[in-house]
């Protein structure tokens, strides 16, 4: 995972990209302060007393999280930012409702993938009635500039099938094996049990392993 | 050779970062704002005006359902007229090797999606480098434009829903009861090749896969799913042991999308291929183009030491000057090199 700032030519095109990682951006908060210091637990309990900069320290510290888990469940950016604030903003109403509040981000995971699968199931459905097509892969903002051609070819091809899949198990697969969670962590975050987690994930690596096929001979590879 | 049924792991380290100082920035603005006003109508918006476009689409669902079997029931003489002069394609789309026999589609002909997929910016479409004669499988088409028949509007078919539902051999039989997929094949529009390819593929029929892939290359190559088409086919046909239709196919992928996605990798991949039939002056050549493409491309020294230790040849000098002869237009250089290679069978 990139972090931090690199900057690095573009390939062919020798366009200059600069990356900016998550902890980058949580690395420079503004007027933090020493909350900044403080763990999720101490930030809730205070963000629950209305403390903007605490829920300000809350966000920078784990809105990089939640932008990459809507991306890659959605494969693009559409809409991500959307996603994002609004989960934020829900976390922010439901603050009083969280048990744990040192599992914070978990708790937020579950708001942006309920999010996103509410947005993926809309368009399945407009889709089902002809009104509308599926949003293309964006491989540029799934793929690192520093993937090879074998990765971003790996990566396209996985997510163009998992575009077919239903939401719930691209969600489950995604979440296994693409943001690499534990099987009770999709479970978690799927609001389903480890059971159903399990199945999905199952379903949607068996129909993937059927379909995929590998763009590189062998002796490349 | 490639193959499927093996599905490698995705490593984290390939995934780019979604939290761009810009982005983190503009949503802390508007939640910034919005934590500011205390208001909940955002949460209001977001619930709310997500149920409007709901509502709308189910009242719209029912007009088309009611549409859909209407037209399904009573066929109109008109709609029966116009299926018919719809043949499926003659000539350089058919592959005696997979051509099967292909039988009407009775009224899907109106069903048809006129909105094709759009998976990127149509890009203009380019010379190819690689000779025509280079690799010679007549069973691939020329990426040269051609008059696409015109989309008839009217409503998915039903498999084509069964297939974004997810009900996949829910929608085979629905194909097979309408003639099987070569019927349907003959109407299809761009969008609904491509499900079709998907659909051979997950029965592991990867020859009607080709077939559905190569009407996308050869009918509409103007169609924005077309790029995605030709790679798609290029990858079976390796996996095929056509080799020669693979490298074809990869040349009309970056004939029809020269700055797409998998460029480079097409590029590649007609090297691969071009080394696996030990055409060498051709692999030499490519890797030039590649060379010349993509300075930076990850398997150019892959490619050099491989032409390098397996031709006994050719060192760089001498492509580029094989280049040089080859962009002048003065072929004579390359059959004195290599007397026995095949007269046009490489650049």
């Amino acid at each position: 995972m990139e972090c931090d700032m690199a900057a690095q030519a573009g390939g062919r095109s020798g366009r200059l990209r600069l990356i900016h990682g998550a902890r980058g951006a949580a690395a420079r908060p503004r007027r933090l302060g020493p909350m900044a210091d403080l763990d999720d637990g101490q930030l809730v309990a205070l963000a629950r007393n209305n403390d903007v900069v605490a829920f300000e320290v809350l966000y920078r510290r784990h809105v990089g999280y939640a932008l990459n888990l809507a991306v890659r469940i959605q494969g693009g950016v559409t809409d991500v930012e959307d996603i994002t604030h609004d989960a934020f903003l829900r976390a922010h109403a439901r603050l009083g409702e969280l048990r744990d509040p040192a599992a914070f981000r978990s708790w937020l995971g579950a708001i942006v993938v309920r999010l996103v699968r509410t947005r993926l199931r809309r368009r399945r459905l407009l889709r089902a009635v002809g009104l509308g097509a599926p949003d293309p892969v964006d491989l540029e903002a799934i793929a690192s500039s520093e993937a090879g051609p074998e990765a971003r070819a790996l990566l396209a091809q996985v997510y163009a099938l998992l575009q077919t899949v239903p939401p719930d198990e691209r969600i489950a697969w995604t979440l296994r094996y693409v943001e690499r969670h534990r099987l009770e962590a999709v479970a978690e975050l799927c609001a389903c049990s480890l059971a159903t987690a399990k199945r999905r994930i199952q379903r949607t690596q068996r129909y993937l392993a059927e379909h995929f096929v590998t763009p590189y001979a062998e002796e490349s590879t | 050779m490639s193959h499927s049924g093996q599905l490698p792991r995705v490593p984290t380290s390939v995934l780019r970062d979604a939290g761009t100082d810009e982005r983190v920035e503009r949503v802390w603005k508007r939640l910034d704002n919005d934590l500011a006003a205390g208001s909940p109508r955002v949460l209001l918006r977001a619930s709310a005006w997500g149920w409007a476009p709901a509502a709308m689409v189910i009242v719209f669902a029912s007009g088309v359902f009611v549409g859909a079997t209407w037209i399904r029931d009573e066929p109109s003489p008109e709609a029966t007229f116009r299926a018919e002069p719809l043949q499926p394609p003659a000539g350089p789309t058919a592959n005696p090797e997979i051509r099967r026999e292909s039988s009407k589609e009775p009224g899907e002909a109106d069903q048809r999606k006129p909105t094709p997929r759009i998976h990127r910016t149509p890009v203009p479409v380019r010379e190819l480098e690689v000779p025509e004669d280079a690799v010679s499988d007549p069973s691939i088409p020329a990426p040269a434009p051609a008059p696409a028949p015109a989309p008839v509007s009217g409503a998915q078919p039903e498999w084509q829903q069964l297939f974004y539902e997810g009900e996949f051999d829910r929608a085979r039989e629905v194909i097979e009861a309408r003639g099987g997929f070569d019927a349907v094949m003959v109407k299809a529009s761009p969008e609904q090749l491509m499900l079709l390819s998907l659909l051979a593929r997950s029965s592991h029929d990867d020859a009607r896969a080709i077939d559905a892939l190569r009407r996308v290359v050869s009918i509409y190559p103007e169609d924005p799913n077309a790029p995605d088409a030709a790679y798609q086919l290029g990858l079976l046909l390796r996996k095929a042991g056509n080799l020669p239709g693979a490298a074809q196919a990869f040349a009309a992928y970056r004939a029809l999308s020269p700055d797409g996605d998998f460029s480079e990798d097409a590029l590649a991949s007609q090297i691969d291929a071009a080394i696996e039939a030990k055409e060498w002056k051709l692999a030499a050549h490519l890797t030039e183009q590649y060379a010349r493409e993509f300075p930076t491309g990850d398997r150019l020294e892959e490619f050099r030491g491989e032409i390098a230790a397996r031709a006994g040849a050719a060192p760089p000098a001498e492509l580029e000057s094989d280049d040089a002869a080859l962009e002048s237009g003065s072929g004579e250089s390359r059959n004195e090199a290599d007397p026995e290679a095949e007269p046009g069978a490489t650049p």
